[in-house]
């Protein structure tokens, strides 16, 4: 397939994506719904192109590549449609543990304070539930991305899904119980793909609330999972040497960054240093 | 196209058009999620003398940004009344 990207012409293997091709040729295409291990929902909007003769923007993330298409990826149009929508997400949303959607805000200047101060908002209370991992949803960007690991993605386990519409879709529990009454069965493969530390692991929130997290110091060590045979990877994330959080590389075949339970919070034993 | 009589409210009819894409949006994409609600906000704040910086400016983008980049009709849609009200009647602007 030959696909046309800002005035570069490529060949891509047919069922290639925009996203595919642009990254093929080194252009750094902005995404937040968009995970490599998920299947694209194309909701968020801000990976957008222009493809010519559409006639809106086409989302890289999905669109797959048609013979002799024609796309720019930096066009006015295509940064006054990013820009928008990170003002929109950061006008509704607490961004302030979303590392990647503040560096496209910095990168499209984007001003998420031009609505005013009196914007509605997602702002509510943390869900602090369980022992494991905390959901602040005045964070959350509804990019689907935790939607997606519990379900067919990855988990199976289908223990939250969308809610509500328009404004008020949301992220919920069956019923919105509290999450120690749900399905959920801790994995904490939501948690490992969210883009904004909406969902976040117990240890690393408690830390943050202490003011005491300091990921600038903290070493990673790769290992496997003791407990079982399927082996997982994990990456330990190390500070004053404790465990703060566990995650696993997504690209491992097997895994693809998702762990149970037990791989990913079940640590606490190699630490338990007993009264000093 | 819609025909209005010659004394009909135009600020009234433009708000409820903003609040009836607001409230049929489903939710699942940005421009339209929060961007009808963002046109909604700043259409109150025309009709009640409280703008804040360039509200005309602010709801140009979001027609042209809910029409480029919204999944499906409603959203790329949502501001096209709005939109005409303001440039082709001077509603509000
Ligand atoms: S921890 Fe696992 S089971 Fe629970 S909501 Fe997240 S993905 Fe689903
Ligand atoms: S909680 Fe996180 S992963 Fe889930 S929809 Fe919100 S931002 Fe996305
Ligand atoms: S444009 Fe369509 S898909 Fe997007 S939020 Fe609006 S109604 Fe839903
Ligand atoms: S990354 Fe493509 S729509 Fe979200």
């Amino acid at each position: 397939m030959k696909i046309t990207i800002d005035g570069v012409t490529t060949d891509v293997p047919a069922g290639s994506t925009i996203l595919d091709a642009a990254q093929q040729m080194g252009i750094d295409t902005p995404t937040l719904c968009y995970g490599d291990t998920l299947t694209p929902v194309n909701v968020c909007r801000v990976c957008v192109v222009e493809l010519e003769n559409a006639r809106t923007l086409v989302p890289a993330c999905s669109r797959k590549v048609e013979d002799g298409m024609v796309v720019h990826t930096d066009s006015e149009r295509v940064r006054t449609s990013r820009r928008l929508v990170l003002e929109l997400l950061g006008s509704a949303a607490d961004l302030s543990t979303a590392p990647e959607a503040l560096a496209y805000i910095d990168r499209y200047e984007a001003r998420p304070d031009r609505f005013g101060p009196d914007s509605l908002t997602v702002e509510q209370a943390v869900k602090v539930d369980n022992e494991l991992y905390v959901r602040d949803y005045s964070k959350c960007i509804l990019c689907y991305k935790c939607v997606e690991a519990c379900g067919v993605d990855h988990q199976n386990t289908f223990a939250i899904t969308v809610a509500g519409r328009g404004f008020g879709a949301h992220i919920s529990t069956e019923l919105d119980v509290p999450l120690p009454e749900s399905a959920c069965v801790y994995c904490g493969n939501c948690v490992a793909v969210c883009p904004t530390g909406a969902l976040m692991a117990k240890s690393e929130f408690d830390l943050r609330e202490a003011g005491d997290w300091r990921e600038e110091e903290q070493t990673e060590v790769d290992t496997v999972c003791p407990y079982c045979g399927v082996g997982c990877n994990l990456t330990l994330h190390v500070q004053d040497d404790a465990i703060v959080k566990v995650s696993s590389p997504d690209d491992h075949d097997v895994t693809r960054g998702n762990l149970c339970i037990k791989g990913r919070y079940g640590y606490r034993y190699v630490q338990n240093r007993g009264p000093k | 196209m819609i025909v209005y009589g010659a004394e009909a409210d135009l600020v009234d009819a433009v708000l409820r058009i903003a609040e009836f894409f607001r409230d049929e949006s489903c939710g699942q994409c940005v421009p339209c999620r929060i961007g009808t609600v963002r046109q909604e906000e700043a259409l109150h704040r025309l009709a009640s003398d409280t703008a804040i910086g360039d509200e005309l400016d602010v709801l140009a983008d979001l027609t042209q940004v809910m029409r480029d980049a919204s999944i499906c009709g409603l959203g790329q849609t949502a501001a096209n009344a709005v939109d005409s009200a303001i440039h082709n009647l001077g509603v509000l602007a």
